[in-house]
């Protein structure tokens, strides 16, 4: 793996560097300012896998450097960890809303730091591995590559959208406390099995973007991000827990998806469909990590959920 | 996904010079107190400058700037005290610049830190 880590702080630089090295890795790019960083990428032929940045540099903060990096299409999806001492919910939902895949505070635990990186290492691997493997089918030709149905994946073209593995971090790095008032609410892509048994990993991404930006579109008065959990799972992280009516939420979606139905009818495919799942929030005193209120959100909108909520329907 | 633990690294063996230290930290560590000298050099340049009058909210924003490289560095590197000095003075002027003082009277309330920090940074220079 290649890094590249940025740090106005020579001292702090070293740091990093040293602990990279002690961790085995060699190819450890150090720069003092965030132009340094696009002049590498512009100019530099290895391609970078993960950058490592402070937020607080002078002229470019590491937050604008991080937008800028997500612009270049090759960087679109590359680990961008930031780490910094600005540990305040805003520097976190700004950095998170730019493009980062994770944040470290300082000072740095090494343990902690260790195992951050082993995780963007994990999420490197498995990438290499998928982009190997479609290598090596479209090689045969004409053979449909296929995405793994339980894969999440970033939404293309929406601003508020984020990696799943990124809105976990960001709720880890948060933390309960920070999170009260919060809510997280699943909406699941019901036919997801059949556009995903019909299609190509091309034609499947795009019937998710389509999903993706008809729920931006019902929900842009309110302040969200959004992520794909795989399974046909779509997350809406809310800052907020004011009331929305998921019944009202979800015939506006697919009444959105409605209108395109001559366009997947000419691919033989069905309208996409969805089903909303109630808000759930994250309390301080709930068991397990604040991850967990993705987890519930998802789970209300599965099969058994969808039954129950039925159920009440019918009961009411 | 693990949880996280949200305590900075405080290795015992890191408080004070004759500490063992964990090679990583070792070298980086001299290099941050070689460089504590220009940083005194810098933080008394820019006291003066606002004291004298010619000074700006700039000069108090280039101190904040160079507590805030401080108190990043000194935590993670064993000295918690020269981290946590660095991170009020930071703190208290980015406080103070958002609201209508005067450099100088800023500099009067944050200026008792500002000399706690320099001592603290001279110990560790001279120890």
């Amino acid at each position: 793996m290649r890094f590249i880590c940025v740090d106005d702080d020579p001292v702090f630089l070293d740091i990093i560097n040293a602990n990279l090295k002690g961790q085995g890795f060699d190819k450890i790019d150090c720069v003092g300012s965030a132009q340094e960083v696009l002049d590498l990428v512009e100019n530099g032929i290895r391609p970078v896998d993960c950058f490592l940045v402070d937020i607080q540099m002078p002229d470019k903060d590491g937050i604008q450097l991080c937008r800028e990096l997500r612009d270049i299409p090759r960087y679109g999806q590359t680990p961008i960890v930031m780490v910094t001492k600005m540990s305040e919910k805003g520097y976190v939902d700004q950095a998170f809303t730019a493009g980062a895949t994770d944040y470290v505070t300082k000072p740095l635990d090494e343990l902690e730091f260790r195992s951050r990186i082993n995780m963007v290492k994990r999420l490197h691997d498995e990438r290499n591995l998928t982009a190997q493997f479609r290598k090596q089918q479209s090689l045969f030709g004409n053979i449909a590559m296929k995405v793994e149905y339980d894969s999440p994946a970033l939404i293309p073209e929406i601003d508020n959208a984020v990696e799943y593995f990124a809105l976990e971090n960001y709720l880890l790095t948060l933390g309960k406390r920070r999170l009260r008032g919060s809510s997280a609410m699943g909406i699941n892509l019901s036919n997801a099995q059949v556009f995903h048994s019909a299609c190509d990993a091309e034609e499947f991404f795009d019937v998710l973007a389509d999903v993706g930006h008809s729920i931006f579109e019902c929900l842009k008065i309110h302040q969200f991000l959004i992520s794909y959990a795989g399974s046909g799972n779509f997350v809406i992280f809310r800052p907020n827990s004011t009331e929305i009516d998921t019944e009202s939420l979800e015939s506006q979606i697919n009444g959105v998806l409605n209108k395109f139905q001559m366009t997947f009818a000419i691919d033989d495919l069905p309208v996409p469909q969805v089903i909303v799942g109630p808000s759930v929030g994250c309390s301080i005193f709930s068991i397990g990590p604040p991850t967990k209120m993705l987890e519930r959100s998802i789970s209300m909108v599965q099969p058994t959920g969808r039954t129950t909520r039925i159920a009440g329907r019918l009961a009411a | 996904m693990t949880f996280r633990r949200s305590t900075p690294f405080t290795d015992p063996s890191l408080d004070g010079p004759s500490g063992a230290m964990h090679p990583v930290f070792a070298a980086a560590r001299l290099r941050f107190v070689k460089m504590i000298p220009q940083r005194i050099v810098k933080i008394e340049g820019l006291v003066e400058d606002i004291n004298s009058k010619h000074g700006s909210s700039a000069d108090l924003a280039d101190i904040a700037d160079v507590a805030h490289q401080l108190a990043g560095t000194a935590a993670t590197l064993g000295m918690p005290r020269i981290g946590r000095l660095s991170g009020n003075v930071e703190r208290l002027i980015r406080d103070a610049l958002s609201s209508s003082q005067s450099p100088q009277s800023v500099l009067a309330c944050v200026g008792p830190e500002i000399e706690a920090l320099l001592d603290a940074l001279e110990d560790a220079f001279l120890d």
